[in-house]
């Protein structure tokens, strides 16, 4: 093992020993042993010898005399060349980064719109997940409730039917956007009123009708508190529905 | 004046700050100082006349593009042949890469340097030419390099080591191969009598 780990650091010297390159005189001696004593060392040695010098005396055919002599005028004529056209240089060098640079940008294009679409998407899907957890929360106690609850939930739906068509809408006329959600709330809800009204006695429809349907179901908070509603009557309104309401048989 | 006192036989340093402080002109003397040494350096290892002519220029291009970084870290040749180097291996890459889409394994720089040389010269001159191209053609880029730069420059492993960027055992064992190799491609031509 050791004697082949030597043979192999000597055979990595045989080209400098044969070119007298090598300083080291202990390394000298030891090719020199080894030429003596091994046969095969000393055919490589021979065959490296004689192929080195035929590299050594053949040459390639120099160029002609008068290469050199115009070969300073032709660099500099180079140089010239290039600073002319230094402008571009910098186009010229970041030629070879297209390649990597043009999927990339592709590719983070494509992530942008995705990521535009992905996110108009989740406020729409969030938005219609608030509505739907409000109507949840309010109690199914009360008809008027339920009422306004539906009336919440077209608003809602009618807030994200706006927001998709929002652009469209800049060209139309805002009050007639408004009159028709508004009018179609009127018509639900005065449905449902007078199907509540049937169900009283005597005059109460009448009187409910003369309190007038924008007034009663107009969308504040206060529609909720009945008390409110008799505040805006008359003296002599307020006692005639109370007496109504008192001489009512339910 | 230090300008006016550069010629062709300065050194290196003086040269080089000549032309960093603003002389123009003292490139020119480092040009006709190296330039048959880099020409040939690149020939050897290209072996066609035209694109070592093309090679060569552009070396010395760059060398003056980048003179004014030149730190003196390193001798000034050293950083000239490395530069002479891998413009060389560049080009050798390159051929490659063309020669294994044409599988074109025609000489080119045998047919162009010796075209008249058959006629001018003896036949076994022009023979051993073209075994000495072959032998060189057979090394790989790296090892073409190698063997240039330690046999025909008399470059120490160290320097070849600072110019190729590799370890000094490795460039060690670089030229051992390499050598190997053209002893075998030669052994072959004396058997075959193409060489005596």
């Amino acid at each position: 093992m050791n004697k082949n780990e030597n043979i192999n650091e000597l055979l990595l010297n045989l080209p400098d020993f044969i070119n007298n390159k090598i300083e080291d005189k202990s390394i000298i001696e030891k090719i020199k042993n080894e030429i003596a004593s091994n046969k095969d060392f000393k055919i490589l040695y021979d065959n490296m010898k004689y192929s080195l010098e035929f590299m050594n005396k053949t040459e390639l055919t120099p160029p002609p005399d008068y290469y050199f002599n115009n070969l300073l005028p032709n660099i500099n004529q180079r140089i010239e060349s290039g600073k002319q056209k230094s402008p571009f240089v910098w186009f010229g060098k970041i030629i070879p980064y297209w390649k990597y640079a043009v999927p990339v940008c592709v590719i983070a294009l494509f992530f942008l719109i995705y990521d535009i679409n992905y996110t108009d998407n989740k406020i729409n899907v969030q938005q219609s997940t608030e509505v739907s957890s409000t109507l949840q929360e309010i109690s199914p106690d009360s008809k008027i409730e339920e009422d306004n609850s539906s009336d919440s939930t077209d608003i809602a739906l009618s807030l994200i039917i706006d927001e998709d068509t929002e652009q469209d809408s800049y060209t139309q006329p805002q009050s007639s956007k408004s009159f028709t959600s508004r009018q179609m709330r009127d018509v639900n809800n005065s449905e449902k009123v007078n199907e509540t009204a049937k169900g009283l006695p005597g005059d109460l429809p009448a009187v409910l009708e003369t309190i007038g349907d924008d007034d009663f179901f107009s969308n504040s908070g206060d529609d909720l508190n009945p008390d409110n509603d008799l505040n805006k009557l008359t003296p002599e309104q307020q006692k005639k529905v109370l007496n109504k309401i008192k001489n009512a048989e339910f | 004046m230090e300008v006016n006192n550069i010629n062709i036989n300065s050194e290196d340093s003086d040269i080089i700050e000549s032309f960093i402080n603003g002389n123009e002109s003292a490139f020119n003397y480092l040009v006709l100082k190296y330039q048959r040494k880099i020409y040939w350096v690149v020939r050897k290892m290209v072996l066609d006349h035209d694109d070592s002519d093309d090679i060569t220029q552009e070396v010395f291009v760059k060398l003056y593009k980048s003179l004014k970084d030149f730190r003196g870290e390193s001798s000034f040749y050293t950083y000239l042949y490395k530069i002479a180097v891998n413009y060389s291996l560049n080009h050798l890459k390159k051929q490659k890469k063309v020669t294994e889409r044409t599988k074109d394994i025609d000489d080119e720089s045998f047919r162009l340097s010796s075209g008249d040389a058959l006629q001018d010269e003896g036949y076994d001159e022009t023979i051993m030419k073209k075994v000495l191209i072959e032998a060189i053609k057979t090394l790989p880029e790296q090892q073409r390099a190698v063997f240039n730069l330690r046999f025909y420059e008399n470059l120490s492993y160290e320097e070849i080591s600072k110019i190729t960027k590799k370890s000094v055992g490795g460039m060690k064992a670089n030229y051992f191969h390499a050598v190997k190799k053209i002893e075998e491609i030669i052994r072959q031509k004396r058997l075959n009598g193409t060489i005596n």
